[in-house]
């Protein structure tokens, strides 16, 4: 589903990226973990489109397509998420109205019709009551004054409307408390499905325990560095990640 | 308007030199500012024609005159002045404003500059301008607690280069009539202006304090916190602008102004300015008229305070926001204590100070 | 921004002031200047009693002394006061129509195209419509209806003729002649606009709503608007506004008077769309307006919401006089400025009554080159013991060529006010457009529905179909904003 090829990105002079090559396919979790600064935020936002990077080698592929010519939006159509790590308040445009700009537009791009607002508006509480969220949260602005957990818990939300092919999580685990992680975990195991992929960007094991990896890859300056099963996030949990420079 | 005070004061020099006839024959020329300019809506300076000859009092020195002059303010300050004196300061420099002065100094390393006035001239103007090099740290003190019947008018003007940083308190309790004029300029990226200051006009003293800072370059903080308090039939004009000019991004900037009527008779006009040129910015403004809490006034007075000095001390702990930021100790002090004799009840707080 | 969206964009530049066709109508124009002749033939044409020819050359002789104010933070040439035509009305309009069946269909045509069908079948349910062309009124709806209610709502021309005591009594009574350069201009020239008479008790069974169109080159637009609500009274009133596209610029110079009598209500409403001028700033309408509100009897209440589009220049400040106690004024505006657009508006509220209270909220937009500034005053005279006032004024950057600015008055003079002012700046961040665009919403439809955001406080004071076309038209104004 997800090809990464010899990429490499930098941010200004710096670079970021320096040769990661990445292949997820459908019905596949994969974890990537790495120290702070290893580029693992950066991998999740080129994926999704951001323009802070530049791309100076290798490519993207998703279901065959190139992705990296495509604008955010059209990716996002296509059928990838981004659950940010930092996620943005809009004020003044409500939860409500924004998902519903969001679904519309992605369905459009695909030449679906537009869902008529009842169906819509029963979808959305199916999915806010799924997440234990307040209903009322549907009428306050996008993230707006909302505390980590609820940000985080908005970005799964936001996911199971949308219902994309491709899940890039990234460090959603996060600011949250126990009770939270395993209602986001259960969001994301939901979804989970023979033709969806997760792509979990994370630096604890945490998440892991609640949602179980296929494949956990270790990222340290700008490269995997070491892949393997669920036994390697358990090792880096246990060891941290100075051992592997020394290896 | 009429400025044969001035004139006849100059010409009552034992020596007038020709920079100086050039500067009272730019002052004629220029004139003095008048209520249509929107800088001067709520001061009329036609209250210096009340002003006798032998008050005007000019200065006899005489320094350098510049070849030009910015308004009729600027050439009236000069005339009066004898002209400007220039030199660097560094460490502790006090400065008398209740004088005609006009200075130009630059800080090359720390310095603390107190401008005091507590004179009981009638009339000075003292114009200075401040040049803070790359680096330099400057605590800039003004406080005015002149006689009621002086007449001041006064103009700072501060330039900040690349991280250079200025802390500007300024105390306005006591004069007659006081314009103030403060610009700071943040020429570089890096500079850091905080600036504090308390109004308080009590009596039939008329306050204008005009505060202005330049966002010229990117990246530079600017904080203002004002308070005023206008006593008897006092009034109190503040106008506060932040000018954020076109590439000035990341400018991080703030002004806060609260006021405190204390009197039927007396007003506050204020204005809050933004003038934004440049989009990443964070720039906000506000402004507040409030009266003394009365649920602390009552809590106070279940607690025995009387409610003179309840009064009192709501208003002091409302003014005290601005003292606070006073230095050295010893000054805040001296100010705190001169601001808590105007009211009934204050007496009893000074201890407490 | 990918090259595809770019061609788009040029594509659409031109079209987004879909407003800005020509009606070609035989109009009958006096020649540009202004005299007192001009103003004696513009009287005659209306056939106005002395006193109201008497009230012109008053307001004319003081606006001769007058200087045109220079404090806003405007840029513009001198306008050549002399070079303007103040009177033009379609010749078919000569002879008042007595019903819409004897309206030109050229008229009735130009404003189907604007939207606003004037045959009443086809109208919105509840919207009755006055509407003015260039300087005269073509057509009222609903006047039958609205007349079995009590209330009156004709042109402020034929209010001269049917209800001269009711005029006279109340013109110029809250913006007198010569309250500044642009009234006493208006004072001497104004041609036409809408009266409206509440009377004692009634609520208003319909929004009210005037539509004003400039069409003619070389003309300038001078109406007056004259609402009084008698006691206990009610009503909702709206007004829009366009011109053509075209290179030179055009004045308009209106005075709206709105009186208020004891627990009556008004709500003034505008959605602002005068021709703003081309992407290099040639063109567009110079929009010098005085609108003013006198709250005179006690707990009477007025409210001004505007959302202003158009216009090159923007110079407008809808006041409120809160006269009685308990009275209370609000101010909720949205202002944009794109291109080379200016605009400096805001409010007066002046507390004279007692425990008199106000709110103001105005969201400011500028992007491209466009100047935006807010400048409110709030007084507290010494006898509007407990008044009190909250300000929020924020303002949206987009780009950074344009410029937003705030300029609030605070004069007071009761130590029992209370008033708050908060101000703030921010732009459209890059992201919440990356935000938005992730989630698959294009990146125009992210900055409308983030303006959008922004202006929600104002809009939800307008009445539902004007909220709806209030948002259009920003999006349609902001149209390559950001790229």
């Amino acid at each position: 589903m997800l090809e990464i090829e010899n990429l490499h990105a930098r941010a200004g002079d710096t670079a970021i990226l320096k040769g990661l090559n990445l292949t997820v396919n459908a019905g596949e979790v994969h974890a990537v973990m790495g120290p702070n600064g290893s580029g693992k935020s950066t991998l999740s936002k080129i994926i999704a489109g951001s323009e802070d990077y530049i791309v100076t080698d290798g490519r993207i592929r998703f279901e065959g397509r190139d992705l990296l010519t495509l604008p955010p939006e059209e990716r996002a159509a296509a059928g990838i998420f981004l659950g940010f790590q930092y996620p943005v308040e809009i004020p003044g445009v409500s939860n409500m109205v924004f998902l519903r700009a969001a679904v519309n537009a992605q369905r459009k791009h695909r030449g679906e019709p537009e869902l008529e607002a009842a169906d819509f508006l029963a979808w959305v509480r199916h999915r806010v009551k799924q997440m234990k969220m307040d209903p009322a949260m549907l009428s306050r602005g996008v993230n707006e004054g909302f505390s980590g957990g609820e940000k985080k818990r908005n970005e799964i939300l936001q996911m199971l409307v949308l219902e994309p092919k491709l899940m890039v999580l990234d460090e959603t685990d996060s600011g949250l408390d126990i009770d939270a992680l395993k209602i986001v975990a259960e969001g994301i195991n939901a979804l989970r499905s023979p033709a969806r992929a997760t792509l979990l960007v994370t630096h604890y094991q945490r998440l892991l325990d609640h949602v179980q990896p296929d494949h956990v890859h270790v990222l340290s300056g700008g490269r995997i560095v070491k892949s393997g099963g669920p036994d390697l996030a358990r090792e880096l949990e246990e060891k941290g990640y100075g051992w592997l420079d020394a290896a | 308007m009429m400025l044969d005070n001035i004139v006849t004061a100059i010409e009552a020099l034992p020596d007038v030199s020709a920079a100086r006839r050039a500067a009272l024959d730019a002052l004629l020329r220029l004139g003095l500012p008048g209520p249509h300019e929107e800088q001067w809506k709520y001061t009329d300076l036609s209250v210096l024609q009340t002003l006798a000859a032998e008050d005007i009092a000019p200065n006899p020195d005489t320094h350098e005159f510049p070849a030009d002059y910015a308004d009729g303010l600027d050439a009236l300050n000069a005339a009066l002045a004898g002209g400007q004196q220039h030199r660097p300061i560094d460490g502790q420099v006090r400065l008398d404003t209740g004088r005609h002065g006009r200075y130009h100094l630059t800080v090359d390393g720390n310095a603390e500059l107190r401008l005091e006035d507590a004179g009981d001239t009638r009339f000075a103007t003292c114009f200075i301008t401040l040049a803070l090099a790359p680096g330099a740290r400057l605590r800039l003190t003004r406080v005015l607690t002149a006689s009621e019947a002086a007449h001041r008018i006064t103009r700072i003007a501060i330039s900040v280069a690349e991280n250079a940083r200025v802390d500007i308190v300024t105390i306005d309790l006591d004069a007659r009539f006081a314009r103030h004029d403060l610009a700071v300029a943040l020429d570089a990226p890096g500079a850091t202006a905080h600036l504090y200051g308390l109004y308080a006009p009590a009596g039939a003293t008329h306050l204008d304090h005009h505060v202005r800072v330049d966002h010229r370059a990117a990246h530079c903080i600017s904080r203002g916190y004002f308070r005023g308090l206008a006593f008897d039939r006092a009034c109190a004009v503040f106008n506060g602008r932040i000018m954020v000019h076109p590439h000035a991004q990341k400018t991080d900037s703030e002004l806060r102004i609260a006021n405190l009527l204390l009197s039927r008779k007396a007003q506050i006009n204020a204005k809050p300015e933004l003038e934004i040129y440049a989009d990443d910015v964070k720039c906000a403004h506000g402004a507040t008229f409030g009266r003394l809490d009365p649920t602390a006034l009552f809590y106070l007075r279940t607690r025995g305070v009387p409610e003179a000095a309840a009064r009192a001390l709501l208003t002091y702990s409302f003014a005290n926001e601005i003292f606070q930021h006073i230095h050295p100790p010893e000054l805040r002090s001296e100010i705190t204590a001169k601001f808590l004799t105007r009211m009934d009840g204050g007496a009893g707080i000074t201890e407490l100070t | 921004m990918s090259a595809n969206a770019q061609d788009v964009r040029e594509l659409v530049k031109n079209r987004s002031y879909g407003a800005g066709f020509v009606t070609d109508i035989a109009a009958d124009t006096l020649p540009p200047g202004l005299d007192e002749n001009v103003i004696r033939a513009l009287s005659a044409r209306k056939k106005e009693p002395d006193w109201l020819l008497e009230f012109r050359l008053k307001a004319y002789r003081r606006w001769l002394t007058m200087r045109e104010p220079r404090w806003a933070h405007l840029r513009y040439p001198a306008i050549d006061y002399q070079s303007i035509s103040y009177y033009s009305a379609p010749k078919s309009m000569a002879k008042r129509p007595k019903s819409l069946d004897e309206v030109d269909p050229k008229l009735l045509e130009t404003y189907t195209k604007l939207g606003i069908p004037l045959k009443e079948q086809e109208m919105l349910a509840g919207v009755a419509v006055d509407v003015v062309f260039d300087s005269v009124s073509v057509a009222t709806t609903f006047k039958k209806k609205l007349a079995e209610a009590g209330v009156i709502f004709c042109p402020i021309s034929e209010a001269v003729q049917e209800y001269p005591e009711l005029v006279r009594r109340y013109l110029g009574s809250v913006v007198p002649f010569g309250d500044n350069f642009f009234a006493a201009l208006n004072s001497a020239v104004f041609t036409d606009g809408s009266f409206v008479y509440i009377p004692k008790g009634v609520r208003c069974p319909m929004e009210l709503s005037t539509y004003f169109r400039i069409n003619e080159r070389n003309t300038g637009q001078f109406e007056r608007t004259l609402i009084i609500a008698e006691a206990g009274s009610h009503v909702s009133y709206l007004e829009g506004c366009t011109a053509p596209q075209r290179d030179e610029n055009q004045l308009h110079a209106a005075v709206v008077e709105l009186v208020a009598l004891d627990e009556a209500e008004i709500k003034y409403s505008t959605v602002q769309n005068w021709y703003p001028g081309d992407e290099n700033g040639v063109g567009g309408i110079y929009n010098f307006v005085t609108k003013r509100g006198d709250c005179r009897g006690r707990r009477s209440k007025i409210a001004w919401t505007q959302v202003e589009t158009g216009s090159a220049i923007t110079w407008k400040y809808p006041s409120c006089i809160l006269r009685g106690d308990e009275s209370v004024g609000e101010f909720y505006s949205v202002a944009l400025t794109h291109h080379h657009q200016q605009a400096d508006t805001g409010t007066k509220m002046i507390h004279v009554g007692k425990n008199t209270r106000s709110t103001i909220v105005s969201k400011g937009i500028a992007a491209g080159f466009g100047q935006q500034s807010y400048r409110g005053l709030v007084r507290v005279l010494e006898s509007a013991d407990n008044a009190r006032n909250y300000t929020q004024c924020d303002s949206l950057l987009i780009g950074d060529r344009c410029g937003a600015h705030t300029f609030p008055y605070t004069e007071i003079r009761n130590p029992t006010a209370i008033v708050e002012h908060e101000a703030t700046t921010s732009r459209i961040s890059d992201e919440q457009l990356f935000y938005a665009r992730t989630r698959g919403i294009g990146e125009e439809d992210a900055v409308s529905m983030i303006v959008n955001g922004f202006c929600k406080q104002v809009f939800k004071e307008l009445p539902m179909e004007f909220a709806v076309e209030a948002q259009k038209l920003l999006q349609v104004s902001l149209e390559g904003a950001v790229g």
